[in-house]
């Protein structure tokens, strides 16, 4: 009997009980369905929030935030030894260090985060201003929404302006170490940016500003890598922490999130597998039945010379036709329930002007995966009616009334 | 014409053992048959004295305790079920006294299964199945559930059934059994016109003795072994069987 033959037999009894059939495939439908859609919000939510860590070019930057000794310091002969790792593309230095303000028309001081850095840092750490620029000598500073509010300006008229800034150089900044923190006050520096940033007051200066005042070593450093590369990104690690310092990756947060992530969505994944599991069992108890409404008729098929096999793919062609069907159906119901959402989501940020977001991502390997699954259900669900089946006695079935 | 054999069975005994017992229930105690081409054979024989069993035999729905059953020179009590089954398909055409159908077929369909399971395509099972139907005078209900024909009209399509793979061998079971007397003398008169005009071997187990005329074998079971057989005077032997056995 032809494969064609046996699927359009199967078809023909699939359709002589409509009812029972569409809702037996609704069942596999909202089953898969479900897994796709809740499984989608995992992958959905975890982008939203490993874009917020990270875009694509923090992950080939590496940050070394400190020596793992007290008496190494990161000074120019640490960084030229940094630079000559293989791979290292830029080193980048920056100093944070304490700092004063004085108000407007008063006498009292605000206390500020002192962030020194050049053109490099800038890049690397992705600083940028809302307003003007970043500070490109020792003269200039950038002050954020926070200092402005402290020190009674207005972010429109305070570019180019001069301010007086205090430095408090601590002692691991200094060249040569005093063992107390030096300070430097009355330094006049000209606004020449602003930051919108109000969570805590930090001005950005000049890396040169220190270097006028001896202070050549540095707390930080962030270095760029050729290629994002896992290996790589490995060795180089392995090869600055062997000189003596810590190292900071932002994949490592990544992977964390991805971590909590994966079990997110192991968890909806399961709640979606319960659906289909009752919906495998919804298949498995329809198939049954209509084998066991249909005894005579499969010992008629084999009174007229139908063989084992034949007898058992016809039953597993009811199955497969079941699990396919129900597994493409819930891949649309699925992927369209969440395309739905992301587009009222997008309707919803144009209105409020914000960007807008994915909350449902389905990947194609999820997808595919979840489609084989359903044919996989398919088939154990056909298995056992098909092995029972296969066992009727011809003779036994015709007599059975 | 001489007549080759066709039907060689010799010695052939089947025992059923119940569940939850060991005694063991002899059916068929030892039966010798030859059936040559072109006959019309019919068993017959009080309920329970063996003849539908002996049936299931020639046609292999079961296998033998014991003896041979060769058709066309193959012994079929050596094969398996599946061979069987095989074996079946191509040789036999089966009419039953009740109606078995493929409720989700329509009559063609359900005409067209022993050559679907030869591995043809619906379009030209199609065309053979109308042309068997044509034959016994149903193709006008082709398109039409068997359960919404009439009892004659549904043995008609079983008996289209089982031409359509145009076998040599044509084997009924009791195939009025379910009839009133007008349906059944219509099913009965094809079967003859089968015999006769088209050559094919009929093998029929009824229990209606007043067919008996139209056989050219009669042979009689009772208690499982046959108690006689005659290819000659059939009219004779009924009237000496209606006295000896019903």
């Amino acid at each position: 009997m032809k494969l064609r033959v046996i699927t359009l037999l199967a078809l023909r009894n699939l359709w002589s009980h409509r009812l029972r059939t569409i809702l037996t495939v609704l069942g596999v439908t909202i089953g898969v369905g479900s897994i796709i859609f809740l499984v989608s919000l995992g992958y959905g939510l975890e982008r939203l929030v490993t874009s917020q860590v990270a875009n694509f070019s923090a992950f080939s930057i590496i940050d070394i935030p400190s020596a793992t000794t007290k008496n190494l310091k990161i000074n120019q002969a640490i960084i030229d030894k940094i630079s000559s790792i293989q791979h290292i593309q830029k080193v980048a230095s920056v100093s944070n260090l304490a700092g004063r303000i004085n108000k407007k028309d008063s006498d009292s001081t605000a206390e500020v985060v002192i962030i020194a850095g050049n053109v490099e840092y800038w890049q690397l750490g992705e600083v940028s201003v809302d307003k003007g620029n970043l500070p490109g000598s020792a003269e200039e500073v950038v002050v954020n929404q926070s200092v402005l509010k402290m020190i009674g300006e207005d972010k429109d008229t305070i570019v180019g302006k001069t301010i007086n800034l205090e430095l408090i150089i601590p002692n691991e900044l200094q060249d040569e170490q005093t063992g107390n923190n030096v300070t430097v006050s009355g330094v006049p520096l000209k606004i020449v940016g602003t930051q919108s940033d109000d969570s805590s007051p930090i001005v950005l200066v000049d890396l040169s500003l220190l270097a006028k005042n001896k202070a050549n070593n540095y707390s930080a450093l962030k270095i760029k890598i050729d290629k994002p590369d896992k290996e790589i990104i490995t060795t180089v690690r392995k090869q600055v922490e062997n000189i003596g310092f810590t190292t900071e990756y932002v994949g490592d947060t990544v992977s964390e999130i991805n971590k909590v992530f994966s079990l997110f969505r192991v968890i909806l994944g399961v709640f979606g597998l319960i659906a289909l599991i009752v919906a495998a069992l919804g298949t498995f108890n329809t198939l049954t039945i209509s084998l066991l409404e249909r005894i005579r008729e499969v010992g008629l098929f084999k009174a007229l010379g139908m063989r084992n096999k034949e007898v058992y793919k016809l039953f597993l062609a009811e199955s497969l036709i079941i699990g396919v069907l129900g597994g493409i159906l819930g891949l649309i119901l699925g992927g369209f329930l969440g395309q739905g959402i992301n587009f009222i989501f997008s309707i919803m940020a144009k209105r409020a002007n914000v960007d807008a977001i994915q909350l449902f991502i389905t990947p194609w390997f999820f997808a595919l995966g979840v489609a084989f699954f359903s044919i996989v259900v398919g088939f154990l669900t056909g298995w056992y009616p098909s092995k029972r089946a296969v066992k009727i006695d011809p003779l036994d079935a015709l007599r059975y009334e | 014409m001489d007549q080759e054999v066709i039907i060689k069975i010799a010695n052939l005994k089947k025992s059923y053992k119940p569940k939850d017992s060991d005694r063991e229930i002899p059916v068929l105690q030892g039966v010798d048959l030859e059936i040559k081409t072109g006959e019309f054979a019919i068993i017959y024989g009080p309920s329970g004295s063996g003849k539908s069993t002996l049936l299931h035999h020639i046609v292999g729905l079961e296998s033998p305790t014991e003896g041979s059953i060769y058709i066309n020179s193959s012994n079929i009590a050596k094969l398996n079920a599946e061979e069987r089954a095989i074996f079946r398909a191509k040789n036999f055409g089966m009419v039953y006294q009740l109606f078995y159908w493929i409720k989700s077929l329509n009559v063609w369909e359900n005409v067209a299964i022993p050559l679907l399971l030869e591995g043809y395509d619906f379009p030209r099972a199609k065309k053979i199945s109308l042309r068997s139907l044509v034959s016994v005078g149903m193709g006008q209900f082709s398109d039409k559930k068997p359960m919404q024909l009439s009892g004659g009209e549904q043995q008609k399509v079983g008996l289209a059934r089982a031409l359509v793979t145009d076998p040599k061998i044509i084997i009924a079971d009791e195939p009025t059994g379910n009839l009133d007397t007008h349906s059944a003398d219509a099913v009965m008169r094809i079967f003859q016109e089968l015999n006769v005009k088209y050559k094919r071997t009929v093998i029929m187990v009824t229990h209606n003795l007043a067919y008996l005329p139209m056989a050219s074998k009669t042979i009689a079971i009772k208690d499982g072994v046959i108690v006689s057989t005659d290819t000659m005077g059939v009219k004779e032997q009924i009237k000496k069987e209606l006295k000896g056995v019903i």
